[in-house]
């Protein structure tokens, strides 16, 4: 008798049915009873593991995979995925597919956290010759790093609330903001931390026999050794990047400033249990360390009600221990009261930590822009201002005369980056920030900037159709690239007016009498290389015929769905603003 | 160069074949077998299926008899050896499982398994029981891309496979099922 599918072996049914995609082996349990009694848990934890990477950390998914595996319906979770990722999909598309509500959508993908993120890594990845490839790109990239943000966020928030963030959590929130989709985020960071500590052990069998002060010192030059403190190579100090320990800890050969090598050796020390942290000297960073209750660093006990002292070491610089004595000399040379030394010479606070690398970060950005270091190739500058301003709002220092002056500065410098860039972050600040200013000043004006932001995100965009008047004035189309024939930057037109729709005041200004054509001619709106968006009359316009480089390709995805360069133009995301274009 | 050591092999319906022994140690079941009886297995053929060969990786459960390998199942299964002789042995890792399996089939193999559904089953059967993992896999990814993009009905028809399920049933899988649908 002929065998059928159906009489072979469970083993193998089960072996053929794993080479099916998840979402059709439903279809094969409708087939028969014994197809339907298949599927095991294995299977589908096989599938939660192989079709997703990145999950919430509320479903604790590295416990349920030491767990047995029927302690975890694991059919049910990959379904709950799979729904996730097709909203996602259903909502990237709605996004594309028309201007409104654009905000809306992106805070609905935002909401289901890092389960979101396989998706939108596989429409960041779409191929180039996707229908709307500039669009899906831009879109996603945007949402993503809004995703991120709010990761970075949250733990910000939870340490001015006094709750307690792990130091490697606080700092490598920064790296957050510039991740897109290269590796680095919180989890990677931990890992790789996990990971050196367990170097130490192994490349020493005996460190953790060792006292205190003898594992410190030879943590240091462990550390020193393999370039994962100080700055070595080719990196300048003030490069960007030496602020971010993601960055630091996975590009070699390692280079980092002096917080982030402290945060380094102190986390990776904490988990060679040694108590060392943070302690910020002025202009420098060390780590202290303390010891253990009644003993004292090389490891005998103390005389009962004694405490012991500390030590310090600069992992930055030098294998060896600081003797306090000189940095109390050191202070002194600084013409600091010694009434303040306790505090300098102590332990300084996650948060007091996360405010000096914002303004690391800043410092390095004033640095990068007085040098005019263009081959300075940091690919996300944006993000990493944009970090140190959050960072900086959400821990404000202690009450000082300035801090007002101060808040109100980084509130303007914040509202100005979420309009020009970050529009999809509209929801952090209603979260995060509104509370925070509730009694101030700057309440009222941030809530009505926040109530337009929304209200145009929700509002259909008036729709310009090629009227014969249009037809006359406007020669230009949406999508075409030229160069500015005055001041010759080189711009995608992104829409028109018939005639100049702007103020008088800002007519004046330009000087939009002195045009040989006046203000009724075409008026174009457009998007500039260096990012800016301009307001240009026709007659300052000459089209070309040119490759539209980089940095137009990377900021076209915002209005425009791919390039055509058959015709030397982008093709329109805009048809539900300009019908005909 | 030594003369490769030849083996014979006996299939179900009594036909004895002879092959290169490097060829049937693609067998792991076959080559356990060699290794324990030695010489004595070169002179007399070896029944596939061996009833009470105490060599099954897999034990057998009742229900699973041992399959007939007759023939032209078997000469089809040497031929598969054959091509595959040379293949680096197939790794053992622990991670497999949080790997994503391909079901890409290379292009001799794919020509290889244009067989009829019977000896397509009895092919994957033999392969099964001999332990010859890389052309059970072969057979399997051959089974599962004939399933691929078919409604429940349309494998029915291609597999002949009854309907067994009450109406209950089927509309409570079908309920289970729903996240999977298109929507």
């Amino acid at each position: 008798m002929a065998v059928t599918l159906n009489e072979l072996p469970i083993e193998v049914l089960d072996q053929i049915i794993s080479y099916i995609s998840p979402s059709s082996v439903p279809t094969i349990q409708t087939v028969s009873r014994k197809f339907n009694n298949l599927p095991q848990p294995l299977l589908w934890r096989y599938h939660c593991r192989t079709q997703f990477k990145y999950w919430s950390p509320e479903h604790d998914l590295r416990q349920k995979l030491l767990e047995a595996v029927v302690e975890t319906d694991w059919k049910k979770l990959f379904s709950h995925r799979f729904c996730i990722d097709r909203s996602i999909t259903r909502d990237i598309d709605g996004i594309l597919a028309s201007q409104r509500n654009r905000i809306e959508k992106a805070e609905r993908i935002m909401g289901h956290g890092y389960d979101a993120k396989d998706a939108l890594l596989r429409h960041l990845n779409v191929g180039d010759d996707a229908e709307d490839v500039l669009a899906r790109r831009f879109y996603t990239d945007a949402v993503l790093g809004g995703l991120h943000r709010s990761m970075a966020i949250r733990e910000w928030a939870k340490l001015n609330d006094g709750e307690v963030v792990p130091l490697e959590r606080a700092l490598a929130a920064f790296d957050m903001f510039v991740l897109r989709e290269r590796e680095g985020d919180f989890h990677d960071v931990a890992t790789r931390l996990d990971r050196i500590a367990q170097q130490v052990c192994s490349q020493n069998p005996r460190f953790m026999d060792q006292s205190p002060q003898q594992k410190a010192i030879a943590l240091a030059e462990f550390l020193r050794r393999n370039d994962w403190t100080g700055i070595s190579g080719k990196s300048h100090y003030h490069d960007l990047q030496n602020n971010f320990i993601g960055i630091a800890l996975q590009n070699e050969p390692h280079p980092s400033l002096p917080l982030v090598s402290v945060a380094i050796y102190c986390c990776v020390a904490q988990r060679l249990g040694i108590d060392a942290q943070p302690c910020g000297f002025p202009f420098h960073m060390l780590a202290i360390i303390k010891p253990s209750p009644g003993r004292t660093l090389d490891g005998r006990h103390t005389v009962s009600g004694t405490s012991s002292e500390p030590m310090y070491m600069d992992p930055f610089r030098s294998n060896q221990e600081v003797y306090v004595k000189d940095l109390r000399s050191q202070l002194e040379r600084l013409g600091i009261s010694p009434s303040n030394f306790p505090e300098l010479l102590g332990v300084s606070s996650t948060a007091e930590i996360v405010r000096r690398s914002a303004k690391n970060i800043i410092t390095s950005l004033q640095a990068i822009r007085r040098n005019h270091d263009a081959a300075h190739s940091f690919p996300n500058v944006d993000g990493a201002f944009y970090a140190a301003v959050w960072a900086l709002l959400l821990l404000p220092e202690g009450s000082t005369i300035t801090a007002g002056a101060q808040r109100a500065n980084r509130l303007s410098h914040i509202t100005e980056l979420i309009e020009k860039h970050f529009l999809t972050d509209t929801w952090l600040i209603e979260k995060y920030i509104l509370p925070l200013i509730e009694d101030g000043p700057q309440h009222g004006q941030l809530q009505k900037t926040i109530r337009v932001i929304r209200t145009t995100d929700h509002m259909p965009k008036n729709v310009k159709g090629r009227t014969s008047d249009s037809l006359r004035n406007v020669i230009y189309k949406v999508g075409q690239i030229f160069h500015h024939k005055r001041y010759h930057y080189k711009a995608i037109i992104t829409g028109w007016d018939v005639e100049c729709a702007a103020t008088d005041d800002w007519m004046a200004h330009m000087g939009v009498h002195e045009l040989q054509r006046g203000k009724y001619q075409g008026f174009y709106h457009v998007l500039a290389e260096d990012k800016s968006v301009r307001y240009v009359a026709e007659e300052n316009i000459a089209l070309v015929q040119e490759d539209p480089g980089e940095d137009l390709m990377a900021l076209a995805g915002q209005h425009f769905k791919r390039w055509d360069g058959t015709n030397w133009v982008f093709v329109s995301n805009m048809r539900d603003e300009y019908l005909n274009d | 160069m030594a003369e490769m050591q030849k083996i014979k092999l006996m299939s179900s319906d009594s036909a004895e074949i002879t092959v290169d022994r490097d060829v049937a140690e693609r067998s792991v079941l076959i080559k356990n077998m060699m290794e324990d009886i030695g010489e004595q297995a070169m002179t007399e053929a070896i029944p596939i299926p061996n009833v009470s060969s105490q060599y099954l990786v897999k034990p057998l459960q009742e229900t699973n008899l041992p399959p007939q390998v007759n023939e032209a199942v078997l000469n089809k299964v040497i031929e598969w050896c054959v091509h595959h002789k040379g293949d680096p042995p197939a790794t053992n890792d622990d991670d497999a499982d949080s790997r994503k399996k391909t079901t890409d089939i290379e292009e001799w193999d794919q020509k290889f398994m244009q067989v009829d559904q019977e000896m397509l089953f009895e092919i994957i059967l033999a392969a099964n029981y001999l332990d010859i993992k890389a052309l059970l896999d072969v057979g399997c990814k051959t089974v599962a891309n004939m399933i691929k993009g078919k409604s429940p009905e349309e494998i029915r028809k291609t597999f002949n496979i009854q309907n067994d399920f009450t109406p209950e049933e089927e509309d409570q899988i079908r309920r289970e099922n729903e996240w999977a649908e298109d929507r």
